[in-house]
């Protein structure tokens, strides 16, 4: 059994399946703005921090983005950032499992933003440093499936031990930025949500 | 450069992908791995194809290390030393040193495809191949590129502003300079949002969404694309035959295993497809003639 090859015509096929979803949702043309932007902010903003291993605002902003947006939303900003970012920084076997990571990062916060209505700081701040490690572990697993053999516990603790000073710095980096900039950020977000939306107010309210 | 049909590249790249994922016999990765960094340097991709290999060395140095150390099912132990706790009995044996450099060469392989892909495809085009499927990825993907590009120029102005009313950006105390950045940040993200929602109104009063989508270039298909999906095909073919009759297996331990024949001579039908494929590719940038007639 090749794990490797199975699981990249499964991630492959299911991100296949999600934009073919994306496509069917028949989104605004107001969505598709926002989350381009968006998308284009996290994007960029990989490569001024590039200097500093593993520590960018990608993931913070994925996750507000999905928090604020909704689940679906925060999904597609997490894949298209990556597709588009890593046109300029170089595609590879990794794209793929990058995109699921932060398109899983997004939608996970979307959930969070359904279940919890007004969480506090800290919570916030907990949720981004779990997804620090989580997306390592999420590419972990690529490099572990592709290049290792056995695939067992052994192998798979040395390969998970030997990035966790790099899962760590990406997790403090997100923790920090999600400390600082989140409640201004996903202020600034709700403020464009509340702008792309509306709501009906039934005829008759209005005759009253 | 030769312009090939979207289709062509993708099928192409994509059964050289699997090839390459799913056959771990070493001499067809060194082989293949030759014959793609040949490839890249008479395409005139030199400077990516170096790179790629400077991009990728510190991944294959990892898995260089890793495997040896926790792989303990060889047989031809090199080095033995202590009991460690979680690993185990620590021994380096020969088996996995190999298979370590074997993989080592397919990621190589692998990123080299990737580069092949981006030399041989035209970014305008598989824009415009896509949109007929997908238009609302496409749109979007396209959106966000440019976006990218307005971003930088965005962050120029925004920066030039607050200079001028007084914000120090260049001082020494790391602390200071982000606090300087930070109003920077915020104003750049509310801006590009609000250009994003003025595009999507300006989107809106050209009909976006009403109605099929008209398309501003045809893609033609060439004889050139004919012959090359072919190819391609056939290598899919060998490869699916391949994989379900076990030929062209190698397997690493318990002892590294001798070549058999009949694997290799497997392996070099099955590439020869994908060779008459790089050829001709590289003959249709070379002769101008073969360009014009295919």
């Amino acid at each position: 059994m090749n794990y490797g090859l199975i699981s990249v015509i499964i991630l492959i096929v299911s991100l296949i399946l999600l934009f073919i979803f994306y496509e069917r949702k028949h989104a605004s043309v107001k969505e598709i703005s926002l989350i381009a932007t968006l998308a284009g902010l996290a994007g960029i903003t990989r490569v001024p921090f590039a200097a500093l291993p593993n520590v960018q605002p990608t993931t913070f902003l994925v996750i507000i983005s999905g928090y604020v947006f909704g689940p679906w939303f925060g999904f597609m900003v997490g894949a298209v950032a990556t597709l588009v970012s890593n046109s300029f920084l170089g595609h590879g076997p990794w794209t793929p499992w990058q995109m699921m990571a932060w398109g899983l990062a997004g939608f996970s916060a979307g959930i969070l933003g359904k279940i919890m209505k007004k969480p506090s700081r800290l919570c916030l701040t907990i949720f981004a440093f779990v997804w620090g490690f989580l997306f390592g572990y999420i590419m972990n697993l690529w490099h572990w499936l592709f290049f290792v053999y056995p695939l067992n516990l052994r192998s798979f603790i040395a390969t998970y031990a030997s990035s966790f000073y790099f899962d760590l710095m990406h997790a403090l980096g997100n923790l920090g930025f999600t400390f600082f900039l989140g409640k201004d950020f996903i202020n600034v977000l709700t403020r464009f949500k509340d702008r792309i939306s509306y709501s009906e107010i039934p005829v008759k309210e209005i005759d009253n | 450069m030769i312009k090939l049909h979207p289709f062509t590249v993708i099928i192409f790249s994509v059964v050289l992908f699997f090839a390459i994922i799913f056959y771990n016999h070493p001499i067809y990765i060194a082989f293949l791995l030759v014959a793609l960094i040949s490839s890249l340097i008479l395409l005139g991709e030199s400077k990516k194809l170096k790179d790629t290999l400077k991009y990728s060395f510190f991944t294959v140095v990892l898995i260089l290390i890793i495997n040896p150390l926790v792989s303990n099912n060889g047989v031809t132990v090199i080095y033995a030393g202590m009991r460690l706790p979680i690993i185990g009995k620590f021994k380096i044996t020969l088996e996995a040193i190999v298979f370590g450099i074997v993989m080592g060469l397919k990621l190589i392989s692998i990123l080299l495809i990737f580069v092949l892909y981006g030399a041989l495809i035209d970014i305008d085009d598989s824009f415009g191949f896509f949109s007929k499927y997908a238009h609302r990825l496409t749109l979007t993907l396209s959106m966000t590129t440019n976006i990218i590009h307005r971003l930088r120029l965005e962050i120029m102005r925004v920066k030039d502003v607050m200079v001028l009313r007084g914000a120090k950006l260049n001082e020494k105390n790391i602390f200071k300079r982000v606090k300087a950045y930070y109003p920077i940040l915020k104003v750049v993200l509310m801006s590009s949002l609000e250009g994003s929602l003025n595009r999507a109104e300006a989107l809106y009063s050209r009909g976006y969404g009403k109605g099929k989508r008209t398309l501003y270039s045809k893609l033609v298909i060439r004889p050139i694309d004919y012959i090359l999906s072919t190819l391609s095909l056939i290598f899919f073919g060998l490869f699916i035959y391949g994989v379900f009759t076990d030929k062209g297996s190698y397997s690493y331990y318990p002892r590294l295993e001798s070549y058999e024949s009949k694997d290799l001579v497997f392996l070099t039908i099955m590439s020869i497809p994908m060779l008459i494929n790089l050829l001709l590719i590289w003959g249709c940038k070379r002769w101008k003639f073969l360009k014009y007639k295919i």
